[in-house]
């Protein structure tokens, strides 16, 4: 048993959340996910990251892909709401990053009230992943 | 005696870091930030355990920053038994600052007794289970709408209960005038889950027999009335190591962190 300066308390604190915050990406599991077997397999694909506000628990997430999937082109979709990023890969004969853009920010019709809702996703920023 | 210089390097330092943690909070809270404050709340790991094991996902808004602070916290228990309370929570803080006030109001008197104070310590066990069984059952956030941390940062924000979470929380807010970290000592599931482990502490106070002169103002100093004289090392599971009574102890060296 031997004593320790009190400071080491604080220190200690700043470097296991400074670790824990750093090394987070490492537990990261996409909050919702999509593929499209018969894009899947065979075709040349793209991929693009985006930063999207609004995909921020499971249920955005499944409505963020919700309004993807069917737009044609989508190979699949994996979006990680506690960093509200989407990564999606699609094949770049069928469609492309400023119509994936144009799909994911457009207003979409509520059925319960009768009304055109808008704002619901915004792409904050995006990037093209590397094949 | 105990030098000023040393009071104002830790006590102040504490308070430098609840104010820190309070105000980045706040900031991500008004949507700057890439994550939302709910992200580095460590109860949110345990929340997200049943979902991550049944689904092999992360339960609504939960995500691998709640399950790396989760796992963080479990490290600095072990290490320094429940400093996260002290240091960072910001429930604490804010539960410390009214019991500052309320200290003043209630002309120093403690309202609940040590007998009835040791029974309620264990209520954190039952709100404990409560909270994990209904959140894996309904794989949601049943516990925002009385979680204070998540009330006082989402403004009321989805998930609360209205008018039912307003009283909670105005409640838990009077009571914590009235008596010393109430949510803290009483109600908090996180600081339950933290209480298996904190007798661990590898990090604890020690006090010398020999050299205290029994004058109580340890006693009066800690936040979770933890009576220091009468103990010669703080294994209590509630010891926070705030290190409030090292720094108001007038015996130089009675009172010390050691390890092990």
């Amino acid at each position: 048993m031997f004593k320790i300066p009190k400071i080491f308390i604080p220190i200690l604190l700043v470097v296991i959340i400074f670790v824990a915050v750093k090394s987070s990406s490492l537990l990261a599991l996409p909050s919702a996910e999509y593929d499209n077997p018969s894009l899947t397999s065979g075709a040349k694909l793209s991929g693009i990251e985006m930063i999207v506000k609004g995909v921020k628990c499971r249920g955005t997430s499944n409505f963020f892909i919700s309004r993807l999937k069917d737009s044609g082109g989508i190979a699949s979709i994996k979006a990680f709401a506690g960093e509200n990023r989407c990564v999606i890969k699609y094949d770049p004969q069928q469609t492309n990053p400023e119509r994936i853009k144009e799909l994911v920010e457009a207003p979409y019709f509520q059925a319960e009230t009768n009304q055109w809702i808008e704002g619901i996703f915004a792409v904050t920023s995006s990037k093209m992943l590397q094949e | 005696m105990n030098n000023k210089r040393t009071k104002w390097k830790i006590t102040y330092l504490r308070y430098l870091f609840q104010a820190v943690v309070i105000i980045a909070l706040v900031y991500l809270a008004l949507g700057f930030g890439r994550r939302t404050f709910e992200a580095y709340c460590p109860f949110g790991g345990v929340e997200a355990l049943y979902g991550l094991f049944t689904t092999g996902n992360y339960t609504c808004a939960l995500s691998e920053a709640n399950l790396a602070m989760f796992i963080g916290l479990i490290a600095l228990v072990v290490l320094s038994k429940k400093s996260f309370c002290s240091w960072i929570c910001p429930v604490g803080a804010i539960g410390e600052l009214l019991n500052r006030v309320g200290f003043r109001i209630r002309h120093k008197k403690q309202l609940i007794g040590p007998k009835a104070d040791r029974v309620l310590r264990w209520l954190r066990y039952p709100v404990l289970l409560i909270v994990l069984y209904f959140t894996y059952k309904i794989e949601d956030l049943i516990f925002r709408g009385y979680d204070p941390f998540y009330l006082i940062f989402s403004g009321f924000g989805h998930g609360s209960l209205g008018m039912a979470s307003i009283v909670i929380m105005a409640s838990i807010l009077l009571a914590s005038l009235l008596i010393s970290l109430p949510f803290c000592r009483y109600l908090c599931p996180l600081g339950a889950i933290q209480g298996f482990l904190a007798w661990v502490g590898i990090a604890k106070i020690y006090r010398d027999e020999g050299t205290c002169i029994d004058c109580g103002l340890c006693d009066r100093a800690c936040p979770q009335l933890i009576p220091v004289s009468t103990k010669n090392n703080m294994r209590h599971i509630d010891c926070t190591n705030c290190l409030e009574c090292v720094e108001v102890c007038p015996v130089k060296n009675c009172l010390e962190v050691k390890v092990f």
